[in-house]
């Protein structure tokens, strides 16, 4: 796997398999130092590729490492996004098809949309906070992105500010339990 | 103006426009997940189901309510539903362990079950439903849902139906599995090794290309299916 960094594309990496099993990472760090880290699983399951490419992911992830695609020799593989160094994960995903973005949810903490150009790194992140949680997202085929934000009160249901009109408005933006 | 009702929880149906200005088309205050759908399905016409205090909640991409519809929850699972990308057919889940799908033109109804759990739905337009769950006899699995009739397409629950409904993605253990639908011999399968996840969420930009979500602290990818 060859891999480039999210802020200095001329910095590159490489992942090699090692004898051991092992999975070995080779990069240039922020001064140009060329860096060799060798990845082994710990505890009983010495062979454990998972658990060796899980930590080689978690620490690539953290240092800002990204896939770009097309990647050498071919495959099913033609694009990869890394996740931030402190994301939970992404914990869900839409796809823009008329413009080619995917548009993920991810827990950093904090709460984030980001949306990232297909077969690129190129990412745009939305702050969402103080939301809890998005339970879900869908991209329409105008591109427009729908949410589902939800958000826990003490007691009381509420709407984040950065949701509401600048001013106070008198439409009711809760849900008329009878159609119009 | 009645007092909205209050609730532990506020969900709040939020449309961004491609300026990425979030415009707040509805809040549900609720504290009863049970009652209230926990999806969202938006049609190519601007129709958009969502949670609705009373069930599900049609609504046009402004927010205003056009039409509220009960819904009912699955053993471990908050109630489900879809609607079809042309706006005309809708599936939900049932208070009574069935799937509901109403053509909305015709004004027909027709069920589909029973189902112990129900994880997703998806409708195609035509009204074919895909129903992602624990079906009759209790066997998990995807069913198809078309003209009153229901079968049973693979028998992984975490599958993805391609845009054209005749192939299954199946991603699980670093292992990408297709097959064509209602088929056991998989057309082509392929070891990702730097995948990391018990089961992975796909889904399609066209019959070809699926971009994949192996879990928490993996990466997004896209697969080629033909180099599979």
């Amino acid at each position: 796997m060859r891999l480039v960094h999210r802020d200095a594309p001329e910095r590159t990496a490489t992942v090699e398999a090692a004898p051991g099993p092992a999975l070995v990472l080779h990069h240039t760090d922020a001064k140009g130092k060329q860096r060799k880290k060798t990845f082994k699983a710990g505890g009983k399951r010495t062979d454990d590729m998972v658990a060796i490419w899980y930590k080689l992911l978690r620490f690539a992830s953290k240092e800002g490492w990204v896939a770009p695609a097309p990647q050498e020799g071919g495959g099913p593989l033609s694009w990869l996004n890394f996740h931030h160094l402190d994301s939970y994960g992404t914990l869900a995903f839409t796809l823009d098809h008329t413009r080619g973005h995917v548009w993920m949810y991810e827990k950093r903490p904090g709460a984030f949309l980001c949306r990232v150009t297909r077969g690129s790194c190129e990412e745009h992140a939305i702050d969402v906070r103080p939301i809890d949680r998005v339970r879900e997202l869908v991209c329409a085929a105008d591109g427009d992105l729908y949410a589902l934000l939800a958000t826990i009160k003490r007691g009381r249901a509420d709407t984040p500010a950065w949701l509401l009109p600048p001013k106070a408005s008198t439409r009711s933006t809760w849900c008329a339990s009878t159609p119009s | 103006m009645a007092a909205p009702p209050e609730g532990k929880y506020s969900i709040n149906l939020v449309r961004f426009d491609a300026e990425l200005t979030p415009h707040l088309l509805a809040t549900v205050p609720t504290s009863d997940f049970d009652r209230m759908l926990d999806d969202l399905s938006v049609s190519s016409t601007g129709l958009v189901l969502a949670p609705h205090i009373d069930g599900a909640g049609l609504y046009d991409r402004d927010g205003a309510l056009l039409e509220v519809h009960p819904v009912g929850r699955m053993d471990d699972w908050y109630p489900k539903g879809g609607l079809s990308p042309d706006g005309r057919w809708m599936a939900l889940t049932g208070p009574d362990r069935q799937v509901r799908i109403l053509d909305r033109e015709a004004g027909t109804e027709t069920l589909a079950g029973p189902f112990d759990q129900v994880l997703r739905i998806e409708v195609s337009n035509g009204g074919t439903t895909w129903i992602y769950g624990l079906g009759p006899e209790q066997q998990w699995g995807i069913y198809r849902a078309r003209a009153g009739a229901l079968d049973r397409v693979s028998d992984n629950v975490h599958g993805q139906v391609s845009p054209s409904g005749e192939r299954v993605l199946e991603v699980r253990e670093g292992l990408a599995t297709l097959r064509a639908v209602g088929e056991d011999e998989p057309l082509a399968t392929a070891q990702l090794p730097w995948l990391i996840g018990k089961h992975g969420r796909s889904q399609f930009w066209d019959e070809d290309h699926v971009v994949v979500r192996m879990g928490g602290h993996t990466p997004l990818l896209e697969l080629d299916l033909r180099e599979l």
